[in-house]
């Protein structure tokens, strides 16, 4: 392959991928099953990136495994945007050329950062080659899939070559349980899991959380929820929840036979100060923007927000985006969530709030929301519960119930 | 009288650079320096970020001795753009380097040619070590750093 032999397009991303492996100091190269491209909405303004899609393009390079794609802040399926005054922000209107390299590679254009709801589905112990931070910490975890957490244009090229270095998640003694977290709090909310989760994270960095003390009946939202936002307040790339997550049957299991290298509690008053410590917006003031959906909302979370917005009208200095996957969203549309979202001045759309937070504009703008991975990365934010969200936008400022 | 001290460590690029020292023992975050100019398209290696101790401070031009990169798996291809515009640091000298910065310094050896030295695990503590203002020489063909204070 670094030969030639599979045309240019495949030995220069050998070339790459092999020198990688060395400073890893990786044994081999692996095959991999599929790939998920990061952050495109940020990369069709970087001639470096568009100008190696452009190169590899023209060699006539195919990716070789199903790779799937991050979303746009905007995207074109709803044109409408996520408010009536919506502009397209400048960068994307230029987003037509990557998006050309992509469909040459045959890079589907799922445009979700939950690519594992629909599009890209991997199976149990199948070794991938994933973007994405949040999706990486959810297959690896939830579904028990193989990822390290795979650089922008890693992506790329590994799915261009089939191929990636073995080392790191690949290798099963790297994937036990190190950090035994001891949750000591009934009932937990999908809210308390992302407090947990922002706490987690930045506790355990880039080791590998054990959580005790979440129940069985968890939700696999509520999984995606937590993983997503450990994934951005530390560098957690899998965790394990015994009897919850498929490479721990029980807690021994969990840490493969080996002892926790430590030991942290979270109880009430973690999750409570972590809450607190998520919001730069405090209760009473005034917001512009409610985002919900970081990660891509499933439909069961869809449903969730149509009912606590049935009969109700969001404030009309308040912008509403509910942030899905499009599989959601259409089924959102065929059951009717989608009209009720949209009669109380909600918008059902695509694309990726966390990105347009970013750009001129909304990045003036305060927000609130239910993601513990948007708190992370957005400076002018409160966090609050789904239904303090939706209280929130109908009266126009910060409700805390 | 100029003072030298020569650290041995791993090369995990290729290359030669010599420059100053800007010294860190706070990870740098390479997608929030670099992101708001690349967008703008005005290119700026300003640290923006005002909880960081090298706020303000440019990054450019400069050998940056640092713990490790933080953030986003973006931050390689951030660094590989930043080599593109000539905004980047000369060389980059660090602790535990996750891979992601490593491969943006790989990339553009690869497709600009345009290598960029890291050199990590040292001998010595290069944050103890190294002082910013320092004149450094990194050789991430061999390892070697370099360090030459005047006194």
């Amino acid at each position: 392959m670094l030969g030639g032999g599979y045309g240019p397009a495949v030995e220069l991303a050998m070339k790459a991928i092999v020198k990688v492996g060395d400073t890893v100091k990786a044994e081999k190269l692996i095959p991999i099953a599929s790939s998920h491209t990061g952050n495109a909405g940020l990369l069709s303004t970087w001639g470096s990136y568009v100008g190696v899609l452009k190169q590899l393009a023209e060699y006539g390079a195919k990716v070789n495994v199903p790779t799937s794609e991050n979303p746009y802040p905007y995207d074109i399926r709803t044109p409408l945007g996520p408010s009536e005054e919506f502009e397209i922000p400048e960068p994307f209107k230029k987003s037509g050329q990557l998006e050309g390299y992509y469909r040459t590679l045959g890079i589907m254009p799922t445009w979700t950062c939950t690519p594992y709801q629909y599009g890209n589905i991997p199976r149990f112990g199948q070794h991938i080659s994933w973007e994405e931070s949040s999706a990486v910490v959810f297959v690896n975890a939830v579904l028990g899939a193989k990822t390290n957490r795979e650089s922008i244009l890693m992506d790329v090229l590994t799915a261009i070559a089939g191929r990636t270095p073995y080392h790191g998640l690949h290798i099963n003694e790297n994937r036990r349980g190190e950090t035994l977290c001891v949750i000591q709090k009934n009932k937990l909310t999908s809210a308390d899991y992302q407090a947990i989760g922002y706490y987690v994270g930045r506790t355990v960095g880039n080791k590998i959380p054990v959580l005790d003390g979440m129940p069985r009946d968890i939700s696999v939202s509520d999984l995606k929820n937590f993983g997503s936002t450990a994934a951005a307040s530390g560098a957690v790339a899998h965790f394990h929840v015994p009897g919850v997550t498929p490479e721990a049957r029980s807690l021994e299991d969990a840490f493969g036979g080996e002892k926790p290298t430590d030991k942290i509690e979270i109880g009430l008053r973690e999750i409570k100060e972590t809450s607190e410590e998520m919001s730069a917006i405090q209760e009473g003031e005034k917001i512009d923007v409610v985002a919900v959906g970081c990660p891509h909302y499933y439909i069961e979370e869809i449903q969730a927000i149509a009912k606590m917005l049935n009969g109700k009208k969001v404030n009309k200095n308040v912008q509403f985006w509910v942030f899905a996957h499009d599989t959601s969203r259409t089924l959102a549309q065929k059951l009717g969530y989608a009209n009720v979202i949209e009669a109380s001045g909600a918008r059902l759309v695509t694309g990726c709030p966390l990105l347009l937070s970013k750009y001129p504009h909304y990045d003036k703008m305060r927000i609130m929301s239910d993601s513990g991975r948007m708190c992370y990365y957005v400076d002018l934010i409160a966090y609050g519960s789904l239904e303090d969200c939706v209280k929130s936008a109908v009266e126009g400022k910060v409700v805390r119930s | 009288m100029a003072n030298k001290i020569v650290l041995k460590g791993t090369g995990l690029t290729r290359g030669v650079a010599e420059g100053e020292a800007l010294v860190t023992k706070q990870p740098v975050n390479m997608l929030a320096t670099y992101m708001q100019g690349f967008m703008l398209n005005k290119p700026s290696s300003v640290i923006g970020d005002a909880r960081h101790e090298l706020f303000g401070k440019d990054i450019k031009g400069k050998i940056l001795i640092f713990p490790y990169a933080s953030g986003s798996l973006a931050c390689g291809a951030c660094l590989l753009e930043a080599i593109k515009q000539g905004v980047a640091p000369k060389a980059l000298v660090g602790i535990e380097m996750e891979t992601a910065i490593v491969e943006g310094a790989i990339f553009s050896d690869v497709f600009l040619n345009l290598p960029l030295p890291i050199v990590q695990g040292l001998d010595k503590n290069p944050l103890e070590i190294i002082r910013t203002g320092d004149q450094v020489k990194v050789d991430a063909n061999t390892g070697v750093v370099e360090v030459t204070r005047k006194r």
